[in-house]
């Protein structure tokens, strides 16, 4: 099954994935039946705000819910065609930091303090590509000096605290490379970031991006992470996906309300000055209820008394030249018209 | 003109490295002023002291030298009761609302706390005053009986706000006030300020590294890099016509939401990180990571107008121009 993957295929196929968490007082759904895909190469944002379920989405198939976190998931997620949800640990292990790398928000924790920076990269090559302590420390230096870090030789000698926070991510990058990765997960990879090492981030990923072939997903809230490097964006509200298309398409042109919204909200350098800041009404619903309409339904300008009856059914865009879906029959209607 | 309700001159705030005996310095001869009933804003990205500017203005450090100036008078040589009734004109808004909110008293306890301290003992006056000051900030007065694990976090900050409103304020120093919150609740937040510009006259000192926020609500900006005020002026000119490297650098770098501009745009990209504040460079402190430093650099930059509006402290304001 393996070798018939080419680049028409998809290196990443979600399908129905729910993932449905349990506390001790109550049960939350923060992923509810999400289907999308990544091909080899290619660079898909999940945008939602907080509680949105993007992050959960990611990490819960690959087994990095925290400890003691009691969930339970259903649909499938395929990589390179097999499914990561019936895959044991030991799979998972396997695909963990080899095939799939994951960048992680805060790169301070996810590094090991006491240890040095060097030893942690290395140990991941020698796990996943088989490398012998010396090829991996070579491995290493290569790694830190594609990611940008002056001086990586004796940058493998330091601790993580010896490290700006710039530093710190551009090492958290070289160790989701370390295994040599197919795909990257990077969780809001320039949250902690000043707008200058932001965009110093998003440069390198973007070049690395190209020099090694690999596909990224990126998980974020920011608009300007997703116009910078993505090429596909699917935006999420309450754990559903509310709009998925080309990253121009959906940018440009958002059909979905809260996309409309949430792009409107985002204040950029073209605003009036001393004019009122634009922002959504209400606020995001309680995912331990259930929701029989849609989610957005209580904040959106264009809601009809049936929106919050029955789910949105995810529907194509007509006259779209890429692939293009939303969740919102309403505007899509209007929408249709206006083209 | 009038003089400005606030005006610090030269502050300097040094902290003492315990290890070394060297002195950190945090800010290192700000000069900065507020007037009444003005949006200033305050940017600059992290480590360059714009939050230890915000907390020694209130008292949370102690300032190393420097004058705060409110109508006219020196807070750092002032005493006892005085001091105790001008430092309250001035409050202070936390970025995180949920953590400077106690997790054990409603709302209407919380800003009641502060009614008491600033010396309302009528308990029905109190009352009725968190009821108005609830009112201020565009909340319902059944919120008085909320816990702060039971609003969303744009409902927090403006019950923070109501709170520093309590002790009758003439500043609010807000630092990052909106960067915890979504983005699409943040316009309530910022909005406020607006609001208890134009209805009160309240002043707002807004700390921010977020460029768009402050440039859309601030009238005058100042940039600070490592401790010192490197432009400052107009909003509508310094960010028309940035001429600092830094403020060109920083602007470069605010991302677009439109992909096709993001695809062709240039950026200055700066190399290497912040300087450490316990030595930093000689003459202009920007000088190890500007693309067009000179030797001259290595001497203090002198201000110089950039217009009518704005001016930078920069030997080639300018100067630096962008590629394409």
């Amino acid at each position: 099954m393996k070798d018939m993957h080419d680049m028409n295929t998809s290196l990443l196929e979600v399908a129905n994935l729910s993932v449905t968490l349990h506390t001790a007082k109550t049960s939350v759904q923060p992923v509810d039946n999400v289907s999308y895909s990544v091909k080899a190469g290619e660079v898909l944002a999940i945008v939602g705000e907080s509680g949105s379920g993007k992050t959960i989405m990611n990490m819960a198939p690959l087994g990095l819910l925290p400890a003691g976190v009691d969930s339970e998931m259903s649909g499938s997620v395929r990589f390179e065609g097999q499914d990561l949800l019936s895959a044991g640990n030991g799979k998972l292990r396997q695909v963990r930091g080899g095939e799939i790398g994951v960048i992680f928000q805060d790169p301070l924790s996810a590094l090991n303090p006491v240890r040095r920076i060097g030893r942690q990269i290395a140990e991941i090559s020698e796990r996943h590509l088989g490398l012998t302590t010396k090829q991996a420390e070579k491995k290493v230096a290569e790694l830190l000096a594609l990611v940008g870090l002056p001086d990586p030789l004796s940058r493998m000698q330091q601790f993580p605290h010896e490290l700006s926070g710039g530093m710190r991510q551009r090492v958290g990058i070289a160790m989701s490379l370390a295994g040599e990765p197919k795909l990257l997960i990077a969780d809001e990879p320039t949250t902690a970031l000043d707008v200058t090492v932001q965009a110093q981030i998003v440069e390198l990923l973007k070049d690395l991006q190209k020099r090694l072939r690999m596909a990224i997903v990126v998980i974020t809230h920011d608009f300007g992470v997703v116009s910078g490097m993505a090429n596909k964006v699917a935006v999420m509200y309450a754990g559903r996906l509310s709009e998925l298309g080309s990253v121009d398409d959906v940018l440009l042109d958002p059909v979905h309300p809260y996309t409309r919204g949430l792009l409107k909200s985002v204040p950029s350098l073209d605003s009036e000055i001393g004019s009122e800041f634009i922002g959504l009404p209400g606020h995001p619903p309680d995912l331990s209820r259930r929701i029989d309409g849609c989610p957005f339904a209580p904040r959106c300008f264009a809601a009809l008394e049936s929106c919050r009856e029955h789910r949105p059914p995810l529907l194509p865009v007509p006259h779209s030249a890429a692939a293009r879906v939303v969740a919102c029959p309403v505007v899509l209607n209007s929408h249709a018209e206006a083209v | 003109m009038t003089d400005p309700l606030l005006n610090i001159v030269d502050l300097k705030t040094y902290f003492r490295d315990t290890r070394t005996g060297q002195n950190i310095k945090a800010c290192d001869g700000i000069s900065l002023d507020i007037n009444e009933g003005e949006i200033v804003g305050l940017v600059g990205e992290s480590g360059c002291g714009k939050s230890t500017l915000g907390r020694t203005l209130v008292g949370l450090e102690d300032a190393s030298g420097g004058e705060i100036r409110y109508g006219g008078e020196n807070l750092l040589t002032m005493h006892g009761r005085k001091l105790h009734t001008t430092r309250r004109k001035i409050q202070y808004v936390f970025q995180d609302p949920l953590s400077s909110l106690s997790g054990r008293m409603t709302i209407g306890q919380a800003i009641e706390e502060a009614l008491i301290i600033n010396g309302e003992r009528n308990a029905a006056a109190r009352r009725a005053r968190v009821v108005e000051l609830l009112e201020a900030v565009s909340l319902p007065d059944q919120i008085a009986e909320r816990y702060p694990r039971e609003m969303s976090g744009g409902q927090r900050q403006r019950a923070c706000i109501a709170r520093s409103l309590a002790a009758d304020p003439k500043v609010l120093i807000c630092d990052e006030p909106v960067s915890s919150l979504d983005v699409s609740i943040r316009a309530q937040v910022m909005n406020l300020f607006l609001k208890l510009r134009d209805e009160f006259g309240l002043a707002c000192l807004l700390i921010a590294h977020d460029l768009a926020i402050v440039r859309q609500a601030a009238s005058r900006v100042y940039v600070m890099y490592l401790g010192r005020i490197m432009e400052e002026g107009e909003s509508r000119a310094l960010y028309g016509n940035p001429a600092h490297p830094y403020t060109q650098a920083l602007l470069s770098a605010v991302p677009s939401t439109n992909p096709v501009e993001e695809r062709d745009r240039q950026r200055i990209l700066l190399k290497g990180d912040v300087p450490s504040p316990i030595n930093p460079p000689s003459g202009c402190r920007f000088r190890g990571r500007c693309p067009i430093a000179q030797p001259v650099c290595e001497t203090p930059p002198p201000t110089i107008a950039v217009d009518q509006f704005h001016v930078a402290a920069c030997h080639f304001p300018g100067k630096l121009a962008l590629a394409g």
